[in-house]
């Protein structure tokens, strides 16, 4: 993990119990950044279910999170390989619905190949 | 038998209580307590009793309530002008509450970790009065004088945390009957997907009223979870566990959710 300029960079195996490293660590970077505690708890649901997002897409592990702050905003990132074969399960509408609750900003990068999630939460 | 239901009654023998307790207070010998605890075994079974619903065995319970007796003998001043038993039933009582505080946490919590959980959690609603908005981790950390990730470390922790309502206060079904079943009909213009809709609908009945009221404030009516609790005069914290375990049961029960 390195920290630079509001930048910190992480790659996790794609297994379930991970999910609450990284609700963690975003608590941490939400408190630095004075989040309230709604948003904190929104930052949280929002990387569990980034996570498991890319769980259903069959990501190969390592995935790729990066967490990019600004003074108006954090920028979440997913990142990682598609496993060859996988089928296209990204219309997940419920998980989507609850991602797009919780946080300001959602886009998916998705390619046949690479899975990429971007989420930004204001401040 | 007619011994038995007389021990039932409740009736104890003040004179006899009262000489035993001056005699224990002159010896300290532990017979002398011994025979108090047995003349109260019946004050323990009876508030034992009233706690057996909660899932736990009677006799843990007894054992429980058996070590607030002598507790309460121990602490007991006889020149009081209190009864033996308006003194030992909130202590006897206050131990199997303790019982069931502890027994509540899902996994092994550090009790300094369960004691600033519940801190935060008091720290959190007397802010969010102060201020009037939801306060910060740094605003929690600095007034309970620990740093952010203590906080931090201590919500999460709340997670572990089945709760169990002992005063009723913090119930988890609220008086009405809430049925986000009946709201459905709104989630068609968020999902397309029928075999997730149909999943849905037979998740929420895996869901308390409330859990799924708090769903449907956070998800469909964008409240924070600040107004939820305010709406529905419980704690951040607590909406912050069922919002969880709401979004874990639903992800249990919807094929999509959980591939």
């Amino acid at each position: 993990m390195v920290e630079s300029n509001g930048r910190i960079y992480l790659e996790l195996p794609i297994e379930k119990e991970f999910a609450r490293l990284l609700r963690l660590l975003v608590s941490g970077i939400a408190s630095r950044m004075d989040f309230d505690l709604d948003a904190v708890d929104d930052l949280k649901i929002a990387v569990e279910e980034a996570f498991l997002a890319a769980m259903r897409r069959q990501v190969e592990s390592p995935v790729k999170i990066s967490f990019i702050s600004s003074p108006t905003s954090l920028a979440i990132e997913l990142k990682g390989k598609i496993a060859p074969g996988a089928r296209d399960s990204s219309a997940d509408d419920f998980g989507n619905f609850i991602l797009e609750a919780v946080v300001d900003e959602l886009k998916y990068g998705d390619s046949q190949t690479d899975f990429n999630l971007h989420l930004i939460k204001n401040l | 038998m007619a011994e038995a239901r007389k021990n039932r009654s409740l009736v104890w023998d003040r004179a006899k209580t009262y000489q035993l307790f001056a005699e224990y207070r002159a010896s300290g010998d532990a017979e002398v307590r011994d025979e108090l605890v047995r003349m109260y075994l019946n004050l323990v079974e009876y508030l034992a009793r009233r706690f057996k619903s909660r899932g736990e065995p009677l006799d843990d319970l007894i054992q429980v309530a058996t070590i607030g007796l002598i507790k309460a003998i121990d602490r007991f001043d006889v020149e009081r002008a209190v009864e033996f038993t308006t003194y030992a039933t909130p202590t006897i009582v206050g131990e199997l509450k303790r019982y069931f505080r502890d027994k509540g946490w899902a996994i092994r919590v550090p009790r300094r970790l369960q004691e600033l959980n519940l801190q935060v959690n008091k720290t959190v609603n007397s802010l969010t009065q102060e201020i009037q908005r939801t306060p910060t981790i740094k605003e929690i950390a600095a007034k309970l004088e620990v740093t952010s990730e203590e906080v931090i470390e201590a919500m999460e922790t709340s997670e572990a945390y089945n709760f169990i309502s002992l005063d009723g206060d913090l119930s988890t079904e609220s008086g009405e009957n809430f049925s986000l079943l009946e709201y459905i009909g709104e989630l068609d213009k968020q999902l397309v997907n029928l075999e997730d809709r149909a999943s849905l609908g037979a998740a929420l009945k895996d869901l308390t009223s409330q859990e799924q009221k708090i769903l449907y404030l956070r998800f469909f009516r964008g409240l924070t979870q600040t107004e939820i609790a305010s709406e529905l005069e419980i704690s951040q914290m607590h909406v912050s566990r069922l919002l969880r375990r709401t979004l874990q049961v639903l992800r249990q029960r919807m094929p999509s959710f959980n591939e």
